[in-house]
């Protein structure tokens, strides 16, 4: 009687055998895939966290997810109408900020009054002394009585402490704790004067808020759910109020430039999670292809034995299924256990209370992409299985090959399509997504022509004279024309994108740039007189300090641009969009530079010359920042034409300069070359630097004793803060290159790997016929140094054009070329083939020539 | 020219050492054509490995004009091999990505002659492949790959040439040609040929017939 049929199909065992013989496929495989998805998911991981982090951040900072800002309280009609347009469930709180005097102790000081409901802080949470890290409700306590929450340095200006006394208005308050930790502090913007907490209702009863009064007010909106939509509903509430003097904030517009930053770090981390998948599909590709080649035999006999071709496919499709799941299992146990690490890792960078973990859906996501990506990357080899011909076994000592060549190109689509929709998707955008596919098909095409000429030189290069190993090298390389082709090609990619790595880490770092630690500021002095400035220095030089980067300060109003006037309602105006009005029509402090500070570079235009001199009849010489420029739609040879004080003053634009923001130097977005607004009223700004905490006491307390009318901020906590951060995510940065990095090493072992197999039968044959192993070794390093030299050097002069592009569309054509990369890199890389492709033909090379004497063919 | 004294050889497995060959001595004279015969599995491919220096014997020594390989270094073995040993394989074993002229000359190059191309063209044409010369081997027919090989194996005139089953692959009638072409050159040039084969006629052209079985070889 016979057995019954076993109920595990033929295909599944087969898959299953095949995985279990050949464990040295099945493990570089599956680690080499497990490689590209855990950087891809940790990458990812963090990303998400990352912009978790922003959002929050940016929250914080904003103090809700919309903010609408006015001078004036809004009339019954637009009360409705911002109503009507908020979602349901949205909630609101009101804050009211103005500048006054406060008094305690026979001293007064300007402070910056904030008012805040009850409902304060709606995102983030306020750092107090006494009462630590508070979230929302904490105000509730400054409604009912006369208390306030103080910034640190109004304490040391007015020589007083918690439970002192605080006059405001005509209210005595009692200064209940100190803010040391201000959610909203961590932009680059400072307020003029230190901030002094106080609830809405005890602001009004200080008679401040009075009619006339500049009070600035603010309804900040927390919307439902996650906050999602706030840009929309900007656009909308903006077309609902028709009212140009109300500035209307989404969150992501807080802090401008170090969201800019972060969200620059957060698109470049995508693409390079992208690049460690791209490679680690390169590397699996070859791996499958080296070892369905080896199969191929096998493969003719189940074929001869009657197995049809779907079902040999399904084994090898089994196979790789079964390869990619154990992949993504690795995967999971990789992410798992290096998450953890990540908040230790990159500190501030990570929210406080969000530790980013592992969710079912990533793991879903990356099972998904590896079998995916495997059965897609494998596609080509797969779809070559019809070519394998069984009648090839009827001859002995030949294997049944399993030929890919440039007309098989067509199966790549699939992979390619799919690549494109990840870069789509990662970097969030067709345009970027597209070009950055787009460059890799141009890439792989002008790689290959390079491929192509390498071939041609080196046929020429060889003579009848010509060295045994360089002989046997070059002709290598120029004969196995597909072999060195696609080598060429997946090197030169993995050149390309490791190259653009540190390039466009290069152009990140340039951005976070700052100063030494003891050049930046640790005060801000503000409203200095000019007969104040000799003696200020004076009395500082006396504190062994200094006053650094002091520019005179001048309010003014633009009235027109080339004759156009910027007023509301004025046909003139109608070029302008209803945000441009708002941004016209606010003061502007203007001030005079003979020449660009330290912290400034000229985008285009001249510098101004030194002295405006007015018999020439032509207007005053003006620089404008960069980003203020494009904002109002200004470009070179434009007149503003500008009120001071009652005074018209007119330049035109003959530059515009960058403002490098992480040296935290006083900046202005309008300077006049001197010679024209120098004798118009002004005040001075000035920083003071980097002091140890008692000498800043002391000097902060001589200033207000000898200068009582100049404000005092203390930005020492804000700046560290920041640079805090700035080090943490060029941490993040060296670690994401590093991780690259190791990807393209592992797609140059594959590769290397496959040509040592390819060539092993070559191998032998000269050992045979009494090629020494030092002459064999030769040959090894010659042609996998000429491989990686010339693959990676096209790959990194490639890359100084790709890192152009991104440079420009990605970090506000902040592109500046370094020769030092691409030579460094293509050096490193080239030595790192040679030695991996020396590293693996090693075992090629002591495969015993006899060998050659079996019947089987070399595989 | 080769002498063979008390040859062995033996592989591990986990059941036991194999032997393959075992106690065979033998002496083969300059210019003599000898034919190994012996059924499939006899240890024929095992021998012309250790004659060749490819492979070291358990136990026994090699001597090949004068020289022990055994006691011979790495570098000296591969010397040797290219200064005295010719080898034609069953499966010709050409370097696909190099052309037939390519091909012969490598021997040449190996042991560091320069007018490489000369001496291989002269070669190619002793085999009848003059007009061949830049063919790559998937080029050629299965007969004229063979005496590509043959062409190679002989281009540095060596005093001994292994051949192992040099028409294995071919039909008979290619067989025998190029065996003719081999027998005819060998003793051209005086050289010594040890020829394995398991087929009775090639083996009836040669001097001599020693049969490997058991693992001992005997004169038949």
């Amino acid at each position: 009687m016979s057995k019954r049929a076993s109920r595990v199909p033929l295909w599944l065992s087969l898959a299953w055998r095949e995985t279990i013989n050949h464990k040295w496929f099945s493990l570089a495989f599956s680690l080499s895939l497990s490689l590209g998805l855990s950087g891809f998911l940790i990458l990812d991981t963090f990303r998400a966290s990352l912009s978790a982090h922003l959002d929050e951040r940016s929250r914080a900072m904003l103090g809700a997810d919309l903010r609408l800002t006015a001078e004036r309280p809004l009339t019954p009609s637009e009360e409705r109408a911002l109503h009507a347009e908020l979602p349901k469930n949205s909630r609101e709180r009101r804050e009211l900020s103005l500048l006054s005097m406060v008094e305690s102790q026979g001293r007064s000081r300007l402070a910056d009054i904030k008012a805040v409901d009850g409902s304060y802080p709606f995102y983030g949470k306020i750092g107090l002394r006494l009462a630590g890290q508070v979230g929302e409700g904490a105000a509730l306590a400054l409604l009912g009585k006369p208390q306030v929450w103080v910034y640190p340095e109004l304490l040391t200006q007015l020589g007083i402490s918690i439970g002192s006394p605080l006059r405001i208005g005509d209210v005595d308050f009692t200064i209940a704790d100190v803010v040391d930790r201000d959610p909203a502090s961590a932009s680059m913007g400072f307020s003029i004067a230190p901030k002094v907490f106080v609830g809405i209702p005890q602001l009004e009863r200080t008679s401040l808020v009075a009619k006339g009064s500049r009070i600035f007010r603010s309804w900040l909106i927390k919307l439902p759910g996650e906050g999602e939509g706030a840009d929309a509903i900007s656009r909308t509430l903006t077309t609902a109020l028709k009212a140009s003097d109300v500035r209307i904030k989404p969150h992501r517009g807080a802090s401008e430039e170090i969201y800019r930053a972060l969200l620059h770090l957060s698109d470049f981390l995508g693409l390079v999670a992208l690049v460690a998948l791209f490679l680690a599909g390169v590397g699996g590709a070859y791996l499958c292809r080296s070892f369905l080649e080896r199969r191929s035999k096998d493969i003719a006999i189940l074929l001869s034995l009657g197995m049809d071709l779907r079902t040999v496919r399904l084994v090898y499709v089994a196979q790789l299924v079964l390869l990619a799941t154990a992949a993504a299992a690795v995967t999971s146990l990789i992410a798992t256990l290096l998450l953890p690490l990540v908040p230790a890792a990159l500190g501030t960078l990570m929210p406080e209370d969000v530790a980013p973990h592992l969710r079912p859906g990533s793991v879903g996501l990356v099972l998904l992409m590896g079998v995916g990506g495997s059965l897609l990357t494998c596609l080509p080899m797969l779809a070559r299985l019809a070519g394998v011909q069984p009648a090839t076994l009827f001859q002995e000592g030949h294997n049944p090959e399993l030929t890919l060549g440039f007309k098989h190109a067509a199966w790549w689509l699939p992979v390619l399509v799919l690549f494109w929709l990840l870069a789509v998707v990662t970097a969030r955008g067709l345009t970027l997504g597209s070009l950055f596919t787009g460059i890799f098909f141009a890439a792989t095409l002008l790689f290959a022509a390079a491929a192509w000429c390498l071939m041609q030189g080196l046929n020429r290069l060889v003579s009848p004279r010509s060295r045994l190993a360089w002989w046997l090298a070059a002709l290598g390389l120029a004969r196995h024309r597909i072999a060195t082709m696609a080598s060429f090609v997946a090197l030169a990619l993995g050149a390309l994108l490791i190259n653009l790595i540190p390039q466009i880490r290069g152009v990140l770092e340039h951005e976070l740039a700052h100063p030494s630690t003891a050049s930046l500021p640790s005060l801000f002095l503000f409203d200095i007189q000019d007969e104040q400035l000799d003696p200020l220095q004076q009395s500082l030089h006396e504190q062994q300090t200094k006053l650094s980067f002091f520019s005179p300060l001048i309010r003014s109003r633009l009235i027109s641009i080339n004759g156009t006037s910027v007023e509301a309602g004025g046909s003139p105006a109608s070029r302008f969009s209803e945000e441009t009005k708002q941004e016209l029509r606010r003061g502007y402090n203007l001030s005079y530079r003979a020449a660009l500070a330290d912290s400034e570079e000229l985008v285009s235009g001249t510098p101004v010359t030194p002295l405006y001199r007015a018999e020439l009849g032509v207007p005053a010489q003006l620089s404008i920042e960069e980003k203020f420029a494009d904002r109002l739609g200004l470009h070179l040879g434009d007149i503003l034409r500008f009120d001071v004080q009652g005074v018209t003053a007119e330049g035109v634009i003959v530059n515009t300069r960058r403002v490098h923001w992480t040296s935290f130097e006083p900046n202005f977005f309008i300077e006049f070359q001197p010679g024209l607004i120098d004798d118009a009223p002004k005040t001075w700004v000035a920083s003071i630097p980097s002091l140890p905490q008692a000498a800043k006491d002391l000097v902060q307390a001589s200033l207000v004793r000898n200068f009582s009318n100049v404000s005092i901020i203390d930005v020492s906590a804000t700046i560290e803060r920041l640079l805090g951060i700035l080090a943490q995510m060029e941490r993040a940065l060296a670690f994401m290159a590093m991780l690259s990095l190791l990807a393209g090493f592992a797609v140059v072992f594959a590769i290397a790997r496959y040509q040592s197999l390819k060539r092993l039968p070559d191998i032998t044959l000269l050992k045979a016929l009494g090629t020494n192993f030092s002459t064999l070794r030769w040959t090894a390093v010659l042609e996998f140094s000429i491989l990686g030299a010339t693959a990676s050097g096209v790959g990194a002069a490639l890359s100084i054009g790709g890192a152009f592009a991104l440079a420009h569309l990605l970090f506000d054509h902040l592109w500046s070329f370094t020769w030092q990369v691409p030579l460094l890199t293509t050096l490193a890389l080239t030595l790192s083939t040679t030695i991996i492709g020396l590293v693996s033909v090693w075992r090629s090379l002591e495969v015993s020539a006899a060998k050659l004497l079996q019947e089987a063919p070399l595989q | 020219m080769l002498k063979l004294s008390g040859l062995g050889k033996s592989y591990p497995h986990p059941s036991g050492a194999v032997t393959v060959l075992s106690g065979i001595d033998a002496l083969i004279e300059a210019g003599e054509r000898v034919a190994i015969i012996g059924p499939s599995g006899s240890g024929k491919s095992t021998l012309l490995a250790l004659l060749s220096g490819l492979d070291q014997p358990t136990s026994g020594t090699i001597e090949l004009a004068g020289k022990v390989l055994g006691s011979l270094s790495e570098r000296e073995l591969t010397a040797t091999r290219a200064r005295y040993l010719g080898i034609v394989f069953q499966q010709f074993h050409l370097m696909g990505h190099l052309s037939a002229l390519e091909n012969v000359t490598l021997p040449l190059r190996i042991a560091g002659h320069v007018e490489v191309e000369t001496r291989a063209t002269s070669a190619l044409q002793d085999v009848g492949l003059g007009h061949r010369l830049n063919h790559l081997p998937q080029q050629l027919s299965g007969g004229e790959c063979q005496r590509v090989a043959i062409a190679r194996a002989m281009v540095g005139e060596p005093p001994l040439i292994l051949a192992d089953e040099p028409s294995g692959n071919l039909d008979a009638k290619t067989g025998d040609q190029v065996m003719q072409l081999l027998f005819d050159l060998v003793r051209q040039r005086r050289s010594t040929l040890v020829l394995v084969t398991h087929n009775e006629h090639l083996a009836s052209w040669c001097d001599r017939r020693l049969l490997l079985s058991g693992g001992r070889l005997v004169d038949v």
